[in-house]
């Protein structure tokens, strides 16, 4: 959730940095499933 | 550097080595991988992104996977998202932006024009200087007070970056020895329509007629806050 001062600085800017939202190992994963696709492999369904 | 004439008459022996500059990029990797697509889904992703669209419901218009390699990872152009999405109406989508490893000046970050997303479409006008900073070619076609002041937007591994899609941005090579990989999510609010061009590639992938509400399975909701109300 963005606090209102957040929102009027995205108004203001047209950019804001948020939270981290991943921890280190849901980015690990994110890696992980991204070196399988540009290596070829299919993904889907490993969830 | 090698001396070539120890490489005289026979192309085929010895070292040989081509640098060329390049962006990994991959669009709607969800649609190959579960768990991009529950990325994409993220709730607090989505909370934020909505509440930045004044919406109640997302769907995914597309992702974009942007890794630029160690050292020969290539600059991405100063540009404005939306007209490159003229089919797609009203301009107000945003992109939450996830690094996937610490983005910063060193490593090819984004760098942002504040306040730019509010000067209309400039796409044909943007190029670079010798710094990467952008520039203009007709400066009199920007709304009176608009100032191009680039700031860099670092983001470290993990955390978020929200843009309008009308926002200018860009960001230069990776010279350094750090991979720069991050996953953008754009996110079309409950209310994008489909306007065609009769020119747009994505056209031939789209079901709904013109004026309607995209929809369609090319782009899932990921976000509905009345059925989360409802359900909880």
């Amino acid at each position: 959730m963005l606090t209102q001062e957040q929102i009027r600085e995205f108004d203001e800017n047209g950019f804001i940095k948020g939270d981290i939202v991943l921890s280190d190992e849901e980015v690990d994963k994110l890696r992980e499933e991204l070196d399988l696709v540009m290596n070829g492999k299919s993904v889907k369904n490993r969830c | 550097m090698l001396n070539r004439n120890l490489l005289d008459g026979n192309s085929e022996y010895g070292m040989s080595m081509s640098k060329r500059e390049t962006v990994v990029q991959i669009v709607n990797i969800w649609m190959a991988s579960d768990v991009f697509f529950q990325h994409a889904a993220n709730p607090k992703l989505c909370e934020e992104v909505a509440q930045l669209c004044r919406t109640d419901t997302l769907r995914i218009w597309h992702d974009q996977i942007q890794y630029k390699p160690p050292v020969t990872g290539g600059p991405t152009a100063w540009h404005q998202d939306h007209p490159a999405w003229p089919i797609i109406q009203p301009a107000d989508l945003v992109s939450a932006w996830v690094a996937l490893d610490d983005a910063t000046i060193e490593n090819g970050c984004m760098w942002m024009v504040p306040g730019s997303h509010k000067w209309g479409n400039h796409q044909a006008d943007l190029t670079s200087d010798e710094n990467f900073m952008p520039v203009h070619k007709r400066p009199e076609r920007l709304p009176s007070g608009a100032v191009i002041k680039a700031v860099p937007f670092e983001i470290k591994k993990g955390q978020v970056g929200y843009h309008h899609c009308m926002t200018w941005h860009g960001s230069p090579h990776n010279r350094s020895a750090r991979k720069r990989r991050a996953i953008a999510v754009h996110y079309m609010p409950g209310h994008t329509r489909f306007e065609p061009t009769g020119r747009h590639p994505m056209e031939a992938h789209i079901e709904v007629k013109p004026g309607e509400i995209l929809t369609g399975a090319g782009f899932p909701v990921v976000y509905n806050r009345n059925l989360e109300v409802r359900s909880s």
